[in-house]
């Protein structure tokens, strides 16, 4: 029914970019129901952002202070137990209500109507219940630290989780709950992504973005029910006993493994894949150039949204597995490098012969693309199961998954952050600090996390609270590089607050960018976002020509 | 052209609303932000089928528990299994069905218009719900009264081989998670029937009826899995 | 131009479902009451190499029907049933891979297994009182 189409409007109105539009979707009502009653998808993204925000800083706190407490062999800080509810609360946190939303909920609830050229997600008072669940499990995990803590490290291990001391039900109910809001959240993004495309956007037409997305919600969909699972069954063993996992009646605590797994092992890719989102965006911004091989960029996210269920069982190398079992996941988790091989060659053969502009997103994305290589790499060593047995649980580990998943995450979450900014507030944050703080980070994650690999590879297991003497430089630097990360995010912290009001007004494109998302809105966006329905004739990033009633940029 | 208040585009039974607004009389509340009416019916009921997919996969991680354990303990399992109440799993799996049939037929008569066999169909569905707790209520008693019961609480004499608390275990969490689906889908088809009475629903807005009963089936289909698991080794 | 401004999402499904008589539900209850008859009948002969294999797929039958007529996945073409199976074959990966593993496991990474078959060989017909002969040596 053609009728409900409109005619394309002007791009935008061209005119004065000195000022913020007088109409958006921030001035529109003022009230605090205003924001927590909001159905405004936009309006929900700047809430995700509030709490993600706060959870990261909580999370990052327990970090410094395990790093603090492992300055000294001896105890330093904090005694044992204080240090395993620590790292546990670090874990958890970081992992269920930082990096799992961040991206999604934050960049994913904001770009993807404005890229499909919607005007709201599909579900919109879902996408508001998944918010308010997600606080909720938030709240609850943060109730249960303050009420004793978990001291189990955040994968809840059996059957030592089922006769801890420690309180670990609120932290379970917490994840449990916030499980909740994360498949609110993929259901909506993928019945949005396949209803709500704009005239034009076919599905090879679709932003790299949204592919990338659209993968993530369906592992958020077809994982995150099992864990809901788990942590039920985790419940009823711990009030209960029932023993489902306790090898003193029958029961097979490897079973636990292989069930939390089959959802932890993609929830990497939950964390992962909306970061090779966001490159794909930045990267074709800033070199001015379409995506180098769109089609295999788009179906290398489904690919390893595929492969990254069937490779589960490489964290039970040396958990009692069978041989055959381990053998066969340990080939099946190498196929996950040869999907992020193809993005990272894709990317790379993008900005080949680009016009590159270095900004701070391009700052994260060469980070980024060190981080994903590097972690990646890492990650192929100790999928072989020769090798993991050596590293298995040891600081090797930890420094793997940490450039992999967090510093893969971290840089993109910054890139996004920066990257969209102008889009979500209208103004610029100052390019020079942008600069200073992604080297300041770039550079302490290094300096945080090479140690960890030699620490690894020298023996030291994770999870311990003290240490041999000879372990004792390496620890240091890794904490100092932990404070190095710490300044990076104070300076962003300060700058971006500052022009939140005082940054440069940025017009509708200050990147001069063809990505969907920057054509047809101004900025901030209005609250339905745009005037009438557009209309995209064009792939996104399409550099070839120019596009119909662009402003010349300022970039 | 932003659609207009007053007038719908796709004609006087299609009324615009807001996200989540009602329509009166039986017409179709159309959320603009949609293209049109049929790709909003369209997105809820995707919507639901990947919801129903994610239940697929609670129930899933449940039922690899109970390959694990089965392969592990065969001879246990089919002893434990005799010990349940055939006949009452099969008059409750028969009950099921039936409620399967009506809840079908209910969107059936919706559709033709016909919203009073509608509403007594799914009345019928809500009966046979009730029967089948109360059949399930039967059988847990009995289970409480002769101690087969899960892990630690298991006081049977009967039968005292390895791995039977563990068949009782995986018993009460697959039937216990099935039944609070029951009564979930069961606050559902209240709902729904209550405004089928109140005339919300027509043939040409059935939605909400539909996705009920969808979610009504789901609960018709993990059974169909667990009675022979359980009842039938 | 003048294609891409027809709505792709809409051109391609239309939502409404095919009408028809109530007959075929009460044909698929049958059925499905018969094939309960079926499992419980052949269930009860306890067959020892394939009875598993038996109401599994009788239980699949049972389920394809209500799926397809009962939830009209028969009439929607399209991504609901892409959906639909997908969400089966990684129920299918998840069984395989923790299955793979226990079946190969070595046998004292186990938990404990039961006896051997012949001291728990007397099987009770349903509702009769279990034999002490399974108690546990």
């Amino acid at each position: 029914m053609s009728s409900a189409t409109v005619e394309a409007l002007p791009a935008h109105q061209p005119g004065n970019t000195e000022e913020m539009p007088a109409e958006h979707y921030l001035n529109d009502g003022k009230t605090v129901f205003s924001w927590l009653g909001t159905l405004d998808h936009k309006r929900i993204a700047i809430l995700y952002m509030v709490v993600v925000l706060l959870m990261f800083l909580v999370g990052g706190t327990f970090a410094l202070l395990v790093r603090l407490e492992l300055l000294t062999p001896g105890p330093t800080i904090m005694d044992a137990l204080t240090y395993n509810r620590m790292f546990t609360l670090h874990g958890v946190i970081m992992v269920f209500f930082f990096m799992i939303p961040a991206i999604p909920g934050i960049f994913g609830n904001f770009m993807l109507p404005l890229m499909l050229g919607a005007k709201d997600v599909a579900f919109p008072r879902l996408n508001l219940m998944s918010w308010y669940l997600y606080v909720l499990g938030a709240g609850l995990g943060i109730w249960g630290m303050i009420n004793g803590g978990a001291d189990t490290g955040w994968t809840f291990y059996t059957p030592y989780s089922s006769m801890t001391p420690t309180q670990i039900l609120p932290v379970l109910m917490g994840a449990f709950v916030a499980g909740f809001s994360s498949i609110l959240t993929g259901l909506n993004f993928i019945v949005t992504v396949h209803t709500m495309r704009a005239p034009g956007i076919t599905w090879m037409k679709m932003p790299l973005f949204v592919w990338s997305i659209y993968a993530t919600a369906v592992i958020q969909i077809l994982g995150t029910p099992v864990i809901g699972l788990v942590m039920l069954l985790l419940t009823v063993e711990q009030v209960f006993g029932f023993g489902i996992f306790d090898p003193a009646r029958g029961g097979d605590p490897v079973l636990y493994q292989h069930l939390f797994w089959f959802y932890s092992h993609p929830a990497v890719y939950i964390m992962v894949l909306p970061a090779m989102a966001v490159m794909s965006e930045v990267v074709s911004t800033m070199s001015r150039k379409n995506p180098y091989g769109y089609k295999m960029i788009a179906w290398s996210s489904l690919g390893i949204a595929l492969v990254g269920f069937l490779a589960w069982g490489h964290h039970l190398f040396v958990s009692g597995q069978s041989t055959f079992d381990a053998g066969a996941f340990g080939v099946i988790s190498m196929m996950v490098g040869v999907f992020t091989a193809i993005k990272v060659f894709n990317w790379t053969a993008t900005l080949y012969k680009g016009s590159v502009t270095f900004t701070t997103p391009f700052a994260y994305f060469c980070g980024f693309l060190y981080f994903i290589v590097f972690g990646g790499m890492t990650g192929i060593a100790v999928a072989s199961v020769s090798l993991d047995v050596h590293w298995h649980d040891t600081y090797f580990v930890v420094a793997h998954f940490h450039f992999i998943m967090v510093g893969a995450t971290i840089m993109a979450f910054l890139a996004a952050l920066h990257y969209w900014f102008p889009k979500m507030f209208g103004r610029m944050y100052p390019e020079g600090w942008g600069l200073v703080s992604a080297v300041l980070i770039i550079i302490g994650f290094n300096a945080t996390f090479i140690p960890q690999f030699l620490l690894g590879n020298m023996g030291m297991p994770r999870r311990y609270y003290q240490y041999p003497e000879q372990f004792q430089a390496l620890n240091v630097a890794s904490t100092a590089g932990a404070s190095l990360l710490a300044m990076g995010f104070l300076i962003i912290a300060i700058y971006l607050a500052i022009s939140l009001k005082y940054g440069k007004v940025a017009g509708p494109n200050p990147w001069g960018s063809h990505g969907y998302e920057w054509l047809h809105t101004q900025s901030p966006p209005i609250t339905h976002n745009f005037h009438g329905q557009p209309v995209y004739p064009q792939a996104p990033h399409d550099y070839t020509g120019p596009v119909e009633g662009e402003v010349t940029h300022a970039a | 052209m932003q659609p207009d208040a007053n007038a719908s585009p796709f004609g006087p039974n299609y009324v615009p609303v807001a996200p989540g607004g009602r329509a009166p009389g039986g017409k179709y509340p159309w959320a603009t932000h949609f293209g049109t009416p049929n790709v909003q019916t369209y997105a809820a009921r995707f919507g639901m089928w990947l919801f129903l997919s994610t239940e697929v996969l609670l129930f899933a991680g449940l039922f690899v528990s109970y390959a694990v354990y089965r392969y592990l303990y065969p001879q246990t399992f089919a002893l434990c299994s005799r010990h349940l109440d055939l006949s009452l799993g099969t008059i409750n799996t028969l009950v099921l069905i039936t409620s399967s049939l009506t809840v079908a037929l209910a969107i059936h008569f919706v559709r033709t218009g016909k919203n009073g066999m509608a509403t007594g169909m799914l009345i019928v569905t809500l009966l046979c719900a009730c029967a089948f707790l109360v059949i399930k209520y039967f059988e847990y008693h009995h289970k409480f009264e002769q101690g087969t019961l899960p892990g630690r609480f298991y006081t049977y004499s009967g039968i005292q081989t390895e791995g039977a608390p563990m068949f009782f275990a995986l018993y009460f969490l697959t039937t216990g998670l099935h039944a609070l689906h029951v009564v979930v889908g069961m606050s559902v088809l209240t709902w729904v029937t209550y405004h089928v009475v109140k005339g919300r629903f027509s043939p040409v807005y059935y939605t909400p009826v539909e996705l009920g009963g969808l979610y009504w089936h789901l609960v018709d289909l993990v059974w169909i899995f667990l009675y022979p698991l359980l009842y039938l080794i | 131009m003048a294609d891409i401004t027809k709505n792709v999402t809409d051109s391609h499904h239309p939502a409404d479902l095919e009408h028809h008589g109530a007959g075929a539900y009460y044909l698929v209850w049958i059925a499905l009451l018969a094939l309960t008859g079926l499992t419980w009948w052949t269930g009860q002969m306890h067959l020892p190499n394939f009875g598993l294999a038996l109401a599994l797929i009788i239980a699949t039958t049972k389920a394809a029907l209500v799926v397809l007529f009962f939830m009209h996945l028969w009439e929607q073409k399209g991504v609901n049933r892409v959906t639909f199976v997908c969400t089966i074959a990684f129920v299918i990966v998840m069984l395989l891979g923790t299955l793979g593993d226990v079946t190969t496991r070595l046998e004292t990474l186990l938990p404990k297994r039961e006896a051997p078959a012949s001291e728990l060989s007397h099987m009770p017909k349903h509702g009769e009182a279990p034999a002490h002969g399974a108690q546990h040596p």
